[in-house]
């Protein structure tokens, strides 16, 4: 059972088993997700596909193997980071040594290369014997490799945390209208039925108030340059805008998108008045869209032209923002729109159309905003996951491992006989050849004068 | 007429063209002149021009639309050759460099090239940042394959027993598979700041940090090879034309999501080009 288990940490460790992971997620993201989504699918419906049972299964083997890598190489980093200071017998890399002659005695040898490497910031041992000496520098880098693959864990958790926790929805609103956002109603998506599948603790708590839409749109082209939303949420004022939202109850508010919405005001003819807003699609002019006028039997088709120039029956529409509107309206009755409508015109705001008895105005039009709310409780451990991972991979490139051990004889006829090794992490050519021609300028050098009459006093 | 950001942009390609001439000149002598240097330079200098105009212009800096981007793209192409000169591994680099630079201009002229506002969802700092970032992981990514491929002429020219003149002052043996290290961790490193940074405004102007969209699958796919192309040259000794061919791979994923996938509007919600 124990070398079962032994066995199973090896495989689950194992660097082979990340290659092959890779690889298949790799081929799996190429074969299946990619090719549908360059036919214009949408970011939803490569969600739904990307979290199919295969995709998952070799996501979640991909983090435990990263975590179990980690896990079982840290100790002997650790290890081999403490022991990096020690200078063994028979080191397997002896054969790589480049020999130096030098004219200075062993010990003055070995204390000039000493000296040059701690002048090149590297941390410098003698053995007791004072035949060898070794320098390291970035002895601890690898362990930043660790806290890349760590970072895998931080998202790991975000993806938990956003299992059960995660919310998006989208109000309209029209200008001067609140909602609460804690009630599923005020939501048009998900939509109500959708609602009951969500656990009502996910809905941010709180009372917002759109107050003004801002839309800017470039010339007559449909280019948005500008589209903010001032609101008040729980009183306190924001402004918003797609890529700046306001807090609510610690979830995103923000403003997705905007419409018209044009007052109506029908007066029967008995004098009742009918007046409230409608949400039309009427975005962008021009386009046309209907609605009931409820109890008489007749249907409005409206298309809104936010600043027009009208001459008699043409329109002409200068622009997509709202300076001087006007409507083109048909009135029919319901059931009967082949046959010739009722009323056929344009109307300004505030100008009205009499049709067997009833008058119809549109006094005024507002904005509405599409409004998003998302609750995102995984995202902190995911931003934690991405500083994590980008910093530990910047540190563990820019701080390599690197070491030189120097090993001194003396020579017979006086001077020594110098070897020296020197190695990094990852990519060495550059600074083994410095080190090496670093150490050889040190050891190569004459004796001090001064050195020598210490020593004859 | 003629918009003098275009016009500029033409004779910064038309002086790159003739620092590559200089390049393969000297890479042949085995030694560095001057005249490419100046060439880049002057080239360098004239592009920025043709920069801050856009930048004047059209009122946001120049990182939307293809012309804008491979504009800005072969400015960072350009600046590299001059940034990697002191090296002696990499200073021949401007040898596959600068015809990159100027297929990128050329490239980016066939696109839209008015000066139109940014729309509100590129309106922000974090683009910026995001964009200046991601042209410099597709400079490391341009020089890692071609180191690459350095590599892979150079296990050639082992097997068959000859040496190409232009390659003479070039590294080889170790030092050609020290740059190949070096190129690919650079771009690794690189590469995750631009995943990074498209996270954050991802997270700005959607609330999430990831959906899914064209972009991130293909990022995640570019990055994985990275790290797969990382692991088994570290791990598993992996040298030659095996690295070489991943690297080749993952630079065709970086020329379809930098490049191609303007081509394909409806495909995602990250906007390259917009139709005015």
């Amino acid at each position: 059972m124990r070398e079962l288990l032994q066995g199973a940490w090896k495989l689950l460790a194992s660097r082979k088993v990340s290659a092959v992971l890779m690889t298949l997620l790799v081929g799996a993201y190429v074969a299946w997700l990619l090719p549908f989504q360059f036919y214009g699918t949408p970011a939803w419906r490569t969600r739904n596909i990307a979290s199919e049972t295969g995709f998952v299964v070799l996501g979640v083997a991909l983090l435990a193997n990263s975590v179990a890598c980690v896990l079982d190489r840290t100790p002997a980093l650790v290890r081999s980071a403490l022991r990096a200071r020690s200078v063994r017998a028979g080191e397997p890399y002896d054969a790589e040594a480049e020999a130096i002659r030098s004219p200075l005695d062993a010990g003055e040898a070995l204390k000039r290369a000493a000296r040059t490497l701690r002048g090149r910031a590297h941390r410098v041992w003698l053995s007791d014997d004072g035949g060898s000496a070794i320098a390291t520098i970035g002895i601890w880098a690898p362990l930043a490799t660790v806290a890349f693959h760590l970072a895998l864990a931080f998202f790991a958790v975000a993806l938990l945390l956003n299992l059960n926790g995660f919310f998006r929805g989208k109000v309209v609103a029209v200008e001067g209208e609140s909602f609460d956002a804690s009630s599923p109603y005020s939501y048009f998506e998900p939509t109500v039925e959708e609602m009951e599948a969500i656990p009502q603790d996910v809905l941010p708590k709180g009372f917002v108030m759109l107050e003004k839409v801002e839309p800017e749109l470039w010339r007559d082209v449909l280019l948005f340059t500008r589209l903010e939303a001032l609101v008040s949420v729980d009183g306190k004022r924001e402004r918003i805008a797609i890529n700046n939202s306001a807090s609510i109850d610690g979830d995103q508010l923000a403003v997705d998108g905007f419409g018209y919405s044009p007052e109506f005001r029908l007066v029967h003819p008995d004098g009742r008045v009918d007046r409230a807003f409608v949400r039309l699609k009427v975005f962008p002019p021009g386009t046309e869209d209907q609605f009931p006028l409820e109890g008489t039997g007749f249907v409005v088709s409206a298309a809104l032209f936010p600043d027009a120039e009208v001459d008699g029956t043409q329109v002409t529409n200068l622009s997509y923002n709202l300076r001087d509107p006007a409507f083109g309206v048909r009135i029919e009755r319901e059931g009967e729109e082949d046959a010739r409508p009722v009323f056929s015109g344009v109307l300004r705001p505030g100008e009205a159309a009499g049709f067997e008895g009833y008058v119809f105005s549109f006094p005024s039009v507002r904005y509405f905003a599409e409004l998003r709310v998302v609750s995102n409780p995984g995202a902190p451990w995911f931003m934690a996951g991405l500083a994590t991972a980008l910093g530990a991979a910047l540190l563990r490139f820019t701080f390599r491992r690197r070491r030189v051990l120097v090993w001194v004889q003396p020579r017979e006829g006086g001077g020594s006989s110098v070897r020296v090794i020197a190695r990094a992490e990852l990519w060495t050519e550059a600074y083994r050849c410095s080190m090496l021609a670093r150490v050889r300028a040190a050891v190569e050098g004459e004796p001090e004068e001064g050195g020598d009459a210490d020593a004859a006093s | 007429m003629l918009l003098p950001e275009l016009l500029l942009a033409i004779v910064a390609g038309a002086l790159y063209g003739l620092a590559w001439v200089f390049a393969l000149r000297d890479a042949r002598r085995g030694k560095l002149g001057l005249s490419g240097l100046v060439a880049t330079i002057a080239g360098v200098i004239v592009h920025t021009l043709a920069l801050a105009i856009r930048w004047v212009e059209s009122g946001h800096p120049p990182v939307f639309g293809s012309f804008e981007n491979s504009l800005l793209c072969a400015w960072f192409l350009a600046l590299a050759c001059i940034a990697v000169r002191p090296s002696r591994s990499w200073r021949h680099l401007p040898v596959g460099l600068l015809p990159s630079a100027l297929v990128t201009l050329v490239w980016g002229v066939w696109f839209n090239r008015n000066r139109i506002p940014l729309t509100i969802s590129e309106r922000h700092l974090w683009i910026d940042i995001h964009a200046v970032v991601a042209w410099v992981a597709y400079v490391f990514l341009t020089a890692a394959l071609l180191v690459a491929v350095l590599a892979l002429v150079r296990a050639r020219e082992a097997k068959r027993g000859r040496e190409y003149a232009l390659l003479a002052d070039m590294p080889r043996g170790g030092w050609c598979e020290e740059i190949v290290a070096q190129s690919l961790a650079w771009s690794f490193v690189w590469f995750s700041a631009v995943i990074v940074t498209g996270s954050i405004y991802s997270l700005l102007l959607f609330g999430e940090l990831w959906r899914w969209d064209t972009v991130e699958v293909l990022a995640l796919i570019i990055w994985l090879m990275l790290g797969l192309t990382l692991h088994v040259r570290r791990f598993f000794g992996w040298r030659g034309w095996r690295v070489s061919a991943m690297v080749a791979f993952t630079y065709l994923g970086v020329i379809v999501i930098y490049w191609i996938l303007a081509l394909f509007p409806r495909s995602t919600y990250h906007y390259f080009e917009l139709p005015f």
